[in-house]
């Protein structure tokens, strides 16, 4: 018997997954890079002070950061990788106004090594006031924008190193590895429709018919819509029909192809009006709902792919 | 489930699989050597082909091919209800996901709450099907077995079949709609050869025991907290219906003042007296319970 146990447990732990080695590779680790290679190229933009490449490398950045963040998985493998995107992306989370303390340091002549101490001032937000909050910027203005920049290239480049070092503990733990995935996907689908949409669009639970596009994610940069649509493409990344395998593979082996079509019509439908859209929300409440359905279609998923109806020990009497 | 009762052996979620019956068997070989006294009756002929006992096995491949049939629709419920548990956590309290916490705690606790929450209901239900007159109706087909083999324990009406998958379903969805709700992804049972932990180590120590006629004593401390096959025995006693009512854990007969230990039990009687006649074919194990009704209700 222990030995017939020992050798199941063997096999599951040397086992890794085709498709997780191929989420690892084609979307973990792939998107993490592009978006360091991305925040150092908005470094070198802010260096040669340049503020139109360095605005359209910042709207590169943050593409491609939104879909780092949509599938980040790094906290459940390490808890030091936990608190890493609240550090440099403080939407929603910075209740501090970030604004009238940025105005004042760049009134004052501090030094800004000191006086860009807390995180938030070194944040994505930090750095979109600063390009985006006037045409023209100062000399000060934009030797702190390089200072905020390095910071988050610094941050962004953890977690592309995170990544590529313990690929073969991800792949080598599939439960793991897919609680971490949904929890990541379900995570971000809640805050995508509640937060990013809802919340300017006036269909949150907070901000009910209550809109204002000031609440929206990169309201300053006009960048709401761009930024939404990477989160999108990233569900998608991990749950559309690809050409290299991805989390669908799984849900489809785990018997819920008809929930995963569910939640794709519902990414993809979430895409196509997305397009039809300004900047802002507010008039475009099938998006919110089409975004819930997202959500509500991966927990339909996972309640399915669990078979918990297989579970059944002994339920009979006694 | 299997379309075959066959399977039931070959499955570790069901009580017959073959480890268990071999643990038992085991645990039995034992106790035989030990109190060589009782080997005699255990081993049998007058034991194993008794008419209640070849009931139980003809009665066995009846049962299960109805329960595939009424019960199995009812446990698809089990999604539906942590669906509907899970949406209406949502409605009241909003989005609560608990991130970052550690995978393997989840996935214990989670194992332990559903074996809880399951002997739980189980053991209510149970108590219900003695006290409700009209639930008693329908069990008095598995009380009424004279004599105890492992197939005993599928000696059960299906109407008492339906609503033990019902309880199943609810008991399993709500803990899964709840877990899903805090803890998303991080839910997938602990299992060993496919059947939860609990109920592998549980069934290992010879669940099976409990309808036979071993006489497997826990220490008295022990029966306070597991049900030993002994105190089983003794819930099958005509004189002792209402004591015992417990699955695998003792602690609900201890809270809610139904236990009993096997040492305060002598000599005991299985079955349900005069009325046993009543209940000797497969066709009265199904039909009894309903004239039985008909003649009490209307
Ligand atoms: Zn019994
Ligand atoms: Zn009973």
């Amino acid at each position: 018997m222990r030995v017939v146990l020992v050798v199941v447990f063997m096999v599951q732990i040397a086992f890794s997954a085709e498709y997780l080695v191929s989420i690892s590779k084609n979307i973990l680790i792939k998107n993490a890079r592009d978006a360091s290679v991305k925040s150092e190229k908005l470094v070198e933009a802010l260096s040669k002070k340049d503020l139109k490449a360095s605005r359209e490398r910042f709207k590169e950045s943050i593409v491609a950061w939104k879909k780092v963040q949509a599938t980040y998985v790094a906290g459940d493998f390490d808890e030091m990788m936990i608190d890493i995107p609240r550090l440099f992306d403080i939407y929603h989370h910075g209740n501090e106004d970030i604004h009238a303390q940025l105005s004042r340091i760049f009134a004052s002549d501090e030094a800004l090594e000191f006086a860009l101490f807390k995180n938030s001032h070194k944040s994505i937000n930090a750095l979109e006031f600063t390009l985006f909050a006037k045409e023209t910027l100062t000399q000060r203005e934009f030797q702190a924008a390089k200072i905020m920049a390095e910071a988050i290239n610094t941050y962004i480049s953890e977690i592309y190193e995170f990544y590529k070092a313990n690929h073969q503990t991800f792949v080598g733990n599939e439960p793991k590895a897919n609680s971490a995935i949904l929890n990541a996907l379900i995570d971000s689908s809640y805050k995508l429709k509640e937060w990013r949409v809802g919340d300017g669009g006036g269909f949150s639970k907070k901000y009910r018919k209550d809109a204002d596009d000031s609440r929206n994610e990169y309201y300053l940069s006009k960048l709401s819509k761009e930024a939404v649509e990477a989160i999108i493409t990233a569900h998608g990344q991990l749950m559309f029909d690809k050409e290299y395998q991805n989390f669908s593979t799984m849900v489809i082996q785990a018997g819920a192809e008809q929930e995963l079509e569910i939640i794709r019509e519902a990414l993809r439908r979430s895409l196509m009006l997305l397009d039809l859209d300004s900047e802002s929300f507010a008039s475009n409440r099938a998006l919110y709902e089409s975004l819930e359905r997202v959500h509500y279609g991966y927990y339909l998923s996972l309640i399915t792919a669990l078979q918990i109806t297989s579970k059944i020990v002994d339920a009979d009497g006694d | 489930m299997e379309l075959l009762p066959f399977a039931s052996f070959l499955n570790p979620d069901k009580r017959l699989f073959w480890v268990y019956m071999l643990s038992s068997l085991f645990i039995a070989g034992v106790y035989l050597l030990l109190y060589k006294k009782e080997a005699r009756l255990n081993l049998s002929k007058k034991l194993w082909l008794h008419k209640s006992a070849q009931l139980d096995y003809l009665y066995f491949f009846v049962n299960y091919s109805l329960k595939v049939a009424i019960v199995l629709p009812v446990l698809f419920g089990a999604k539906e209800v942590a669906l509907l548990t899970n949406r209406a956590l949502f409605s009241f309290f909003d989005y609560n996901l608990i991130t970052g916490v550690n995978y393997q705690l989840i996935v214990l606790l989670y194992t332990l709450t559903l074996f809880v929450v399951s002997d739980f209901t189980r053991y209510w239900l149970h108590r219900f099907l003695h006290t409700v007159p009209l639930l008693w109706e329908f069990h008095k087909v598995h009380h009424s077995a004279k004599v105890l083999n492992p197939l005993t324990f599928y000696r059960v009406h299906p109407v008492e079949n339906l609503l033990f998958g019902l309880r199943y379903s609810v008991s399993i969805g709500v803990v899964t709609g709840v877990f899903i709700y805090f803890f998303g992804g991080a839910i997938s049972v602990v299992e060993i050869l496919g059947a939860s932990a609990f109920v592998f180590i549980f069934s290992l120590f010879g669940s099976n025991l409990r309808h036979s006629h071993i006489k497997l004593v826990y220490p008295k401390q022990l029966e306070k907290f597991f049900i030993s096959p002994r105190q089983h025995q003794i819930h099958h006693s005509r004189s002792h219906y209402n004591k015992n009512y417990g699955g695998y854990l003792a602690i609900w007969d201890s809270l809610f003042g139904s236990l009993c230990f096997s040492k305060d039990v002598g000599k005991i009687h299985f079955g349900l007296g005069e009325e046993e006649k009543r209940f000797s074919s497969v066709y009265q194990l199904l039909i009894t319970p309903f004239i039985n009704l008909s003649r009490r209700f209307v």
